[in-house]
């Protein structure tokens, strides 16, 4: 039951979004969560949809195995679009009973939703035209400027690499756990929630033994191949500005600079639905 | 020839750094002194705590002894400064497959070691290709590595030990967790490195994997009891028994038909061999009569 989940979720196909340097990346994704707060009409969000769409579209990732990836959240949208419908004063659009949706709070409610689905598939298309490796080495490049006033930007790199390596491993073994458990008769599945929590621990207890076990053989591995920090260490892929990405860089800002101007009424476009 | 490794007076107790009177365990290792040539083939045989695993860790420097010294060509293993010349030299592939890769691709993984001793990138990528080319798993470069079997596993920690370019390759039990293939697979990359000029350390329990060694060294209670080569210590049934070995099959039918009067030598150590040899003395006998 536990290989279902799927991690690392990398779409392995070839598209120039998946060859570009994942710095770039990363700063387009971070560019575009606070990009999406400054957008308050619906024109805004039909253009920055459409820059989206495009984007998909290149990295030839499937919308509809991204959309799978949604799925997890649905209960989250629904849940704040409720909640945003009914509590927000205004003209009173509809009642039921002391329940009021007003067109303030119908506005809020869409827009909120639009909002985080755009942000969940942002920053999902990172994920999935980005490998692990290239996400923390671009973590570790946009960190390292830090180091100098003490943030371990190698060591964090590192730690999460090494998180993202013993993820299936961490699986696997607890899976083999689960299974001896229930072959001595352990039970995971029936009895409410507070039974089942605590019948977990039998299965706890062994995996968290395990990982530091894990943890302590691979300090040893590494400390035997001369790992001695980030210092004077090279690299087998080393990160190179290609041209992709200088153009790509150009794009956002010219991307981050229509949003802003458009957010403040300044295009000569109308601005449908302003909040 | 060349001295690889040397110990003199090597011993080691855990626990001394913190307590030099009351240390946490009794000597691991006690007064080793051993020389390990240039090319040779060792194997390293003793039940579980005679101190193997402990010497092979004292030979690379991820231990310090806290007697004697440990000298890897001429370098000592207690100074700093030696560190990284020292593990590069002599590099250890460890017995969990999944505990000793540290990258989630297999490339990544072997460029681990060439990495951190900050060799160029274009010299990176030659070293594990021709590591990867090694072990036969070149094709495999852009897996990731948690799809591989135990076999592959160990074999991508033996390429990432081999792209740091040592004279010295211990293998510590690396064997011990595979099924019969892989262990096949790791034990015939050991031999094509041997036929190289690598110079090998196999620490086992499987004696069988002692037959083709130069030297087999017998570890008991920190102590060496027997540094010969593989043929005269198979014929020393007492001491392997007392070392809490056990023989290999071929071994123990041999040596209980010279105990009945049949001479078989020395040098026949396997099961094959031992075969050929009784039926060519057969034939020898003359054919026809059934004198076994």
């Amino acid at each position: 039951m536990l290989r279902d989940i799927t991690l690392g979720q990398y779409y392995p196909v070839d598209s120039v979004i998946h060859r570009l340097d994942p710095r770039v990346k990363i700063i387009a994704v971070f560019t575009w969560l606070v990009l999406i707060f400054f957008i308050r009409d619906f024109t805004g969000y039909i253009f920055v949809t459409a820059v989206l769409a495009v984007v998909t579209a290149v990295s030839r990732v499937p919308v509809r195995f991204m959309a799978r990836g949604m799925r997890p959240i649905l209960f989250i949208l629904l849940f704040t679009f409720v909640i945003n419908l009914i509590t927000y004063p205004g003209t009173v659009l509809a009642r039921l009973g002391p329940v009021t949706i007003t067109d303030t709070g119908l506005q809020q409610a869409v827009f909120i939703a639009i909002r985080l689905i755009l942000l969940i598939f942002g920053t999902s298309l990172l994920t999935y035209t980005t490998k692990p490796v290239g996400l923390t080495d671009g973590f570790e490049a946009i960190l390292s400027p830090l180091s100098r006033i003490g943030v371990p930007s190698h060591e964090i790199a590192m730690m999460m690499s090494i998180a993202l390596r013993f993820i299936p491993t961490l699986l696997s073994e607890a899976d083999k756990t689960m299974k001896a458990q229930q072959a001595r008769g352990a039970d995971f599945e029936s009895g409410g929630l507070i039974h089942r929590a605590r019948s977990m621990m039998p299965l706890l207890i062994p995996l968290f033994v395990n990982a530091f076990r894990m943890a302590a053989d691979l300090a040893m591995a590494m400390e035997a191949r001369c790992y001695h920090g980030g210092k004077g260490r090279t690299r087998l892929h080393p990160m190179k500005f290609a041209a992709r990405d200088y153009a790509a860089c150009a794009l956002l800002i010219l991307f981050a600079v229509l949003v802003i101007v458009q957010s403040r009424g300044l295009l000569p476009i109308p601005q449908i639905w302003k909040l | 020839m060349n001295t690889v490794i040397r110990a003199e007076g090597l011993s080691f107790v855990y626990g001394w750094e913190k307590d030099r009177e009351h240390p946490v365990s009794e000597k691991v290792l006690d007064q080793v002194d051993l020389a390990i040539e240039e090319g040779q083939s060792i194997v390293i045989l003793g039940e579980n705590g005679s101190g193997k695993s402990t010497l092979a860790r004292c030979l690379n420097a991820l231990l310090c002894p806290t007697g004697g010294r440990v000298l890897v060509r001429g370098m000592d293993t207690a100074e700093e400064q030696n560190l990284y010349a020292i593990r590069s030299t002599v590099g250890i592939v460890f017995q969990n497959p999944d505990n000793q890769i540290v990258s989630s691709i297999v490339e990544e993984d072997v460029a681990f070691g060439p990495e951190n001793l900050g060799i160029p990138t274009e010299e990176i990528r030659l070293r594990v290709d021709r590591a990867l080319k090694d072990v036969g798993l070149y094709e495999m470069r852009g897996r990731s590595t948690y799809q591989l079997s135990g076999g592959q596993k160990q074999r991508i920690a033996i390429a990432g030990v081999l792209a740091m370019r040592p004279a010295c390759m211990i293998f510590d039990e690396s064997t011990a967790m595979l099924d019969p293939r892989g262990r096949k697979d790791v034990l015939n990359i050991m031999e094509q490195l041997r036929a190289e000029g690598m110079t090998t350390i196999l620490i086992t329990h499987f004696m069988e994997e002692a037959v083709r060694a130069d030297r087999v060294l017998i570890m008991k209670k920190g102590k060496i009891i027997a540094d010969e080569p593989p043929e005269k210590i198979f014929s020393r049934e007492e001491l392997v028994r007392e070392a809490g070995l056990e023989l290999p099959p071929a071994i123990r039918i041999r040596n209980l038909l010279r105990r009945n009067g049949v001479p078989v030598p020395d040098r026949i150590l396997g099961m094959e061999a031992l075969a050929d040899w009784l039926c060519a003395r057969k034939k020898d006998a003359g054919g026809g009569s059934h004198e076994d």
